[in-house]
């Protein structure tokens, strides 16, 4: 195997990862601040992929632009489901909350199923098919711009929790629920805005990844079950172990690709996962405690 | 007590034996067609072309005066959605069968038609598969199913032929396969019978890369086929990495002479060509298709087209030909003893089709006749390129250079 396949295949494997770590983020941030496993993950960034889709394709909208619209929206939908269906279930036992996210997952998938069909659908903009070449390899112009997004979105979510005082609320909330309330801190309004944004870094993830990837109503799955690995492995509620494990998980799936075949291909990540799990169970950047 | 019905009956006894048959004759009776596509969940697109196909054919059946040997009786549907799930299959073969229903027609998938077929085979109901394509269904010894289209093997076959023909034509200097594949049973079994069959044309396959049906990216497989020097990459998997593999070989520049599928699930699809514009030119597929020669399909399309707002889709033109299928049987059959039916469409002897081939169902209910076209996206546009008999242009191999054109 030459080099330079070899090389390409780590450029993807980053550049994968990268989106990875954003999906991730999301999960993580809303785990973190509400120890809440959110199933419907996937199937947010399946609409906010929708969204993006239908803009450009109806309204020719850039799906980068369309962030302007669906990021938001994105917001106020992850908002809203805090206030309407989580929020009422945060005491119950976690089963019941989990229940939940499930329940929530199915019916915007099969609510997209019964809207937009089972038809899965590409979106070509003119960079989909540019690349940029680095040295013997070339890189997917669409795929390096949602690497270079995702990183952006993940310092600015970063920036905004160590400085800010909305962010600074968060976190206490996060840490000491209790606390934060007596504090003053309005923990189910902090609870809202974690969710959220958590739903926004998704809705990003997914405007980013209509470029160079399709969109059906099952496409959320395919992404989500990789970034429960990501989270898990680089630590519930860590950011950096989100992102970490992101590029970690993108670059053993994708070299692991190169001499595992098919759906094989996915064994290296796994087999990391179990080892991570078995050796160090808080994950890679983890509080032991968490 | 007379009941209104019984009264009407007596009476339409009364005035046959009177002597006014013609009375009889001017109300034709309906007969009930039972028809399981799914309509909803993961199939729902194919499902609902299927369903198009069918009621257009039965409206044009019974505008054209409905089956002459019956009185001119009409087609009357009975449509169930099977929602994509086996179980639920089963139980519309059940109610089709308690509602009288004279056949089935349906249900595209394979992995529904194993088990429609073995239950319309247990009531003894005929069956006229639409696509459902898997070598099997025809392979159980079943007396009631009858497939008129090319099943998985024929259609690798043929398309290995087409190339063999292609190059020796063309001269062309082409010898390095690699196939592509989804790693499920329709993706390595397509594989398996090409890597038979390729040896036999004068071509080595050089690499073959299975794949995740539902994998996230295609990067690493693509520069596994430009590594391989591959003259002519073979997929045979779904829409999705279809359409990915086209992409990232274009997004990669890998050149070669021919992206040619079987039954590729992207091929021979104007919602590709509409989804990703002039990267899908060039590409070839053998596959399901009208006789571009039949004087009547340029018609019957553009009727379609019309009625339904979508474009031409094989999915709901063999929908449309097993309802025909079904009308011969029962014209000849001249009854809707289920039996009698079965009997007719065992005998069927059909020619003049708006597919490439004559219908007639050797003893395991497949047409032996069927058989599929090698079809190529040029301009925009999918033409028939080989067989020649069928051929409305030449083909375009090697294609040219992506650099050029993206």
């Amino acid at each position: 195997m030459s080099s330079a396949v070899v090389l390409s295949s780590l450029a993807n494997g980053v550049m994968l990862g990268g989106l990875y770590a954003l999906v991730a983020l999301g999960l993580t941030l809303i785990f973190g601040v509400m120890k809440i496993i959110n199933f419907a993950h996937g199937a947010l960034m399946m609409w906010a992929m929708y969204a993006s889709f239908w803009l450009a394709k109806l309204g020719g909208v850039d799906p980068y632009l369309s962030l302007a619209v669906t990021l938001p929206l994105g917001f106020a939908v992850g908002y809203a489901i805090q206030r309407a269906v989580i929020t009422p279930v945060l005491e119950a036992p976690e089963h019941n909350q989990l229940l939940m996210t499930l329940g929530l997952a199915l019916f915007l998938e099969n609510l997209a199923l019964l809207t937009f069909k089972a038809d899965p659908r590409t979106l070509l903009v003119s960079y989909s098919q540019a690349s940029v070449s680095l040295g013997p390899i070339l890189l997917s112009l669409p795929r390096l711009l949602a690497f270079a997004g995702a990183l952006a979105v993940t310092l600015l979510l970063f920036l905004f929790l160590k400085f800010t005082d909305l962010g600074k609320a968060l976190r206490a909330a996060a840490e000491e629920r209790d606390g934060a309330a007596l504090v003053g801190i309005p923990v189910q309004r902090v609870y809202a805005v974690a969710f959220g944004i958590g739903t926004a870094c998704v809705t990003a993830a997914g405007a980013m990844a209509v470029p160079f990837f399709y969109v059906s109503p099952e496409v959320g799955n395919t992404l989500v079950i990789t970034a429960f690995v990501v989270v898990v492995l680089g630590g519930m509620g860590s950011f950096a172990g989100a992102l970490a494990g992101g590029l970690l998980v993108g670059v053993v799936e994708s070299l692991g690709g190169l001499f595992v075949h098919g759906s094989l291909a996915q064994i290296g990540i796994f087999a990391l996962f179990i080892l991570v799990l078995l050796f160090k169970p808080s994950g890679l950047l983890g509080t032991p405690s968490a | 007590m007379i009941t209104r019905r019984e009264f009407v009956k007596g009476a339409a006894a009364v005035t046959g034996s009177l002597g006014f048959p013609a009375v009889l004759r001017a109300q034709p009776k309906e007969i009930l067609v039972g028809e399981t596509h799914p309509l909803t969940g993961g199939l729902a697109r194919e499902g609902n072309l299927g369903k198009n196909g069918i009621e257009f054919a039965v409206n044009e059946i019974n505008a054209g005066g409905g089956i002459r040997s019956m009185g001119g009786a009409k087609l009357k549907l009975m449509v169930l959605d099977n929602e994509s799930k086996p179980p639920v299959a089963i139980s519309t073969i059940e109610k089709l069968k308690d509602a009288g229903a004279v056949a089935i027609l349906g249900p595209y998938a394979s992995g529904l038609a194993f088990v429609t077929t073995q239950e319309a085979e247990k009531y003894k109901i005929p069956h006229v598969l639409d696509v459902a394509i898997a070598d099997q269904i025809t392979e159980r010894g079943f007396k009631y199913t009858f497939r008129a289209c090319p099943n998985a093997g024929m259609g690798a076959t043929h398309t290995v032929d087409y190339l063999g023909a292609m190059a020796r034509d063309l001269k062309l200097s082409v010898k390095r396969v690699v196939l592509i594949h989804e790693d499920g049973i329709f993706g390595k079994s397509t594989a398996d019978t090409l890597q038979k069959l390729l040896p036999g044309i004068g071509m080595d396959v050089v690499e073959r890369i299975p794949h995740s049906a539902a994998t996230q990216s295609l990067a690493n497989e693509v520069l596994r086929i430009k590594a391989a020097k591959a003259d002519i990459v073979i997929p045979s998997t779904y829409y999705g990495p279809h359409s990915l593999l086209l992409r990232t070989m274009a997004e990669q520049r890998v050149d070669v002479a021919a992206i040619l599928s079987v039954y590729g699930g992207a091929g021979s699809q104007y919602r590709f060509i509409k989804d990703v514009a002039k990267l899908a030119d060039y590409m070839m597929d053998g596959n399901h298709w009208y006789n571009p020669k039949h004087p009547r399909i340029k018609g019957i399309i553009a009727a379609f087209e019309k009625a339904y707002q979508h474009p031409f889709a094989y999915e709901w033109m063999l929908a449309y030909q097993s309802a025909y299928v079904l009308k011969d049987a029962l014209e000849r059959a001249a009854s809707t003893d289920r039996d009698k039916v079965r009997d007719a469409l065992a005998a069927t002897n059909l020619k003049d089709q708006i597919v490439p081939y004559p219908i007639a169902f050797n003893d395991k209910g497949q047409n032996p006749h069927a058989r599929t076209l090698l079809m190529q996206v040029l301009d925009q546009k999918i033409v028939v390129v080989y067989p020649n008999e069928f051929a409305e242009a030449k083909p375009v191999i090697p294609m040219p250079a992506w650099a050029g054109r993206v």
